[in-house]
């Protein structure tokens, strides 16, 4: 992951608490209560600010004006870079593809995908992700009974 | 609290089917170099959602002390530690095995863990009732100040960097923060979205900062070899017995502060594995053979790292403080069980706890002869390619955070979480104490409201009883003590 300096981390630490701090400013009080919804978030907004500022003004003192520390090694080869963005890419593809093709179909295609990613052999991957597949229907809706996506496999099942 | 019926419950097939499951997967992502035991408990978590309690919580004790052991595999026979409450002693086990004392060494690990860890549940089984009948007269002035010293101790302990242990602190109090205001039923930080009306899931935050974050770690190494490992010769119980013999003060010891520090919010059992291997050295008649292959210092902090995960239940259990990662994420699954941590879980759930107390000795018990098969196959488990066991952890993190709720909005807090875990950490920002804020951030805020709406608004209230305001000066305490003494050794030295 990139290496942030203190000064950049503090600086999106304060602004974050800045935007807490606002946004609990339109949290409207009810009735007589001796506590406002927005006392609590706001408070933490202005902590955030303040350690974030601390964070910012000591790096600084310490580092120099850099907002990134260093580039990391996996972003300069190619093969760790697929490999980061396969988690990402595995996450947003399972949200996306399990309610249109099931959670069977889904499970196959995202684990024999990153496999691949990870440069595991076809076969392989394809043995791997078939397994996986059936390991968690019988964990997940065999035993659990979770009601997992219902796709075009399912309904080959009995 | 019967323990008739608690050892009935443990006993239950079921039960000890999923205990025995769950202890089998500890061990194997303990021994896997870069999987840590928190992260083994956050892949348990989905799964115990359909369970009973006992089994639940059961899964995630037998899980966790399984993973604080093995973790020192692959640290004796790689100089990679499993999981981070192997560090401070890696160099040495090690160092030993280098020398032909893998077998001793390991054995080592293993009767110190299981001892350390039978220490520690004697004292939570001890301790926690007693408190917990002390705990019955708080109130919520009382709780708001507990939760603050929790989370201050979690705070200062978990880093090198006290402020970024305070922002990691309240990222997490601010994300529990989100969903409908405890009081007048406000959302806050919804942005109209509906799926976050209950919140931030606490099972796919801890998914997503516990897992996926470790996972994104490991992707970016993904491709590098671990080396081979070594065999294991010989017997290895009699010879880690005698080693055990001659350094029994030692494992008292070393169960003794692990136990202790496990208490202690926020320390757990990385920082007891320090503790202990420092005291260890400090108090020894050979101090000079530490790192160069000294089993000495190995027997204190094994058996403390394991020791201290039942210490921590103790915080936990007692006043719903968690003393560690771990614990939180009990908390989080006995929340989702629909037990309240607290003193009442003693007098509403006695058979509960009396069975995770069951549950605490099992798992250590069985942890001899599961730990002895571990070492026994661990040559093989470290061979598994990691270019497969990373995209199936992967999948299993995303199904049993879906699984949870059925939500799809859940796996986007897995992905944004996992994302923010991993840039913290590799920025130094610790996690535990957003984990920790997470939990603990609803019971701030519904003490301290319950409190202002009790005393109309009158901030007095918060001190006038005699046990808060013991708490408030600990908690103030807590803060300004460490300054002071900063404050007066600059000022002997400018003045020197």
């Amino acid at each position: 992951m990139l290496k942030v300096s203190d000064l950049g981390s503090g600086l999106a630490v304060a602004g974050l608490g800045l935007a807490v701090f606002l946004r609990a400013q339109t949290f409207p009080s009810v009735g007589a209560s001796s506590v406002s919804p927005a006392f609590y978030p706001g408070l933490i907004g202005v902590v955030l600010m303040g350690s974030g500022a601390g964070l910012a003004i000591t790096g600084a003192k310490r580092e120099g004006a850099w907002l990134l520390r260093a580039m990391p090694v996996w972003m300069r080869r190619r093969e760790n870079l697929v490999a980061v963005l396969a988690v990402p890419a595995a996450i947003i593809g399972y949200g996306l593809l399990s309610p249109v093709l099931g959670f069977l179909a889904t499970v196959f295609l995202v684990t024999l995908s990153l496999l691949i990613a990870y440069r595991v052999k076809l076969l392989r991957s394809a043995v791997v992700a078939f397994t996986l597949s059936v390991l968690l229907h019988i964990v997940f809706v065999v035993a659990m009974r979770v009601p997992l996506p219902y796709g075009f496999v399912e309904r080959l099942l009995p | 609290m019967n323990f008739v019926v608690a050892i009935q419950t443990v006993f239950d097939p079921l039960t000890l089917a999923i205990i025995l499951a769950a202890s089998v997967f500890g061990l194997f992502v303990g021994s896997m170099p870069g999987l840590t035991a928190t992260m083994a408990a956050a892949l348990l978590v989905p799964l115990t959602f359909y369970m009973e309690p006992v089994p639940a919580v059961g899964a995630i004790v037998a899980c966790s002390a399984m993973a604080i052991f093995a973790g020192d595999i692959p640290g004796a026979m790689l100089r990679i530690p499993g999981t981070p409450a192997s560090a401070a002693y890696v160099s040495e086990a090690y160092l030993l095995g280098r020398k032909g004392e893998l077998s001793t060494v390991l054995s080592v690990n293993l009767i110190a863990s299981a001892s350390g860890g039978i220490f520690g549940t004697f004292v939570l089984i001890l301790l926690a009732p007693q408190l917990a009948k002390v705990a019955l007269q708080f109130s919520s002035y009382e709780y708001f100040w507990l939760a603050l010293i929790g989370l201050s101790a979690a705070t200062l302990v978990s880093s090198s960097s006290k402020l970024k242990g305070l922002i990691a602190l309240f990222l997490g109090l601010f994300l529990a923060t989100v969903g409908l205001d405890v009081v007048t039923g406000m959302p806050r930080y919804t942005f109209g979205t509906i799926s976050l009306m209950g919140g931030v899931s606490l099972i796919a935050a801890l998914i997503g900062l516990f897992a996926v974050a470790e996972l994104f770690r490991k992707a970016s190494t993904i491709h590098e070899n671990l080396p081979p490992p070594p065999e294991v010769p010989g017997a290895i119980l009699r010879r880690g017995l005698s080693a055990i013999s001659q350094y029994r003060w030692n494992a008292v010891r070393g169960s003794t502060i692990g136990t202790f520090l496990g208490i202690l919010p926020g320390a757990g059992a990385d920082i007891a594995g320090w503790i202990s291997y420092a005291v260890s050295k400090r108090f020894s008649k050979t101090p000079e053979k530490f790192g160069t292959g000294h089993i000495e210092g190995v027997v204190d902090a094994s058996a403390s790292n394991n020791a201290s995960l039942a210490g921590a239940y103790v915080p936990a259990l007692v006043f719903g403080i968690p003393g560690d990662s771990l614990t939180a994420i009990v908390i989080g699954v006995l929340l989702i069980q629909g037990l309240n941590p607290g003193p009442t879980v003693f007098t509403q759930s006695g058979d509960v706890v009396s069975a995770i107390f069951a549950v605490f000795i099992l798992a250590n018990i069985i942890l001899i002869p599961l730990g002895l098969m571990a070492i026994k196959v661990a040559r093989h488990v470290l061979r598994v390619d990691q270019r497969i066991l990373l995209p199936v952890i992967l999948v299993f993190s995303i199904v049993g955070a879906f699984a949870v709720n059925n939500a799809i909005f859940d796996l986007w807090i897995v992905l944004v979480l996992g994302l923010m875990g991993w840039l913290m950490e590799e920025n130094d920002f610790p996690i535990a104490p957003m984990v920790l804020g997470l939990v603990l951030g609803k019971v701030v805020e519904e003490s301290f409201t319950n409190s202002m709406i009790k005393s109309g608004g009158d901030p007095i209230s918060f001190v006038d009883r005699p046990i808060s305001g013991a708490l408030a000066v600990a908690f103030f305490a807590i803060w300004t003590v460490p300054l002071c003494v900063t404050l007066w050794k600059r000022l002997t030295v400018s003045a020197a």
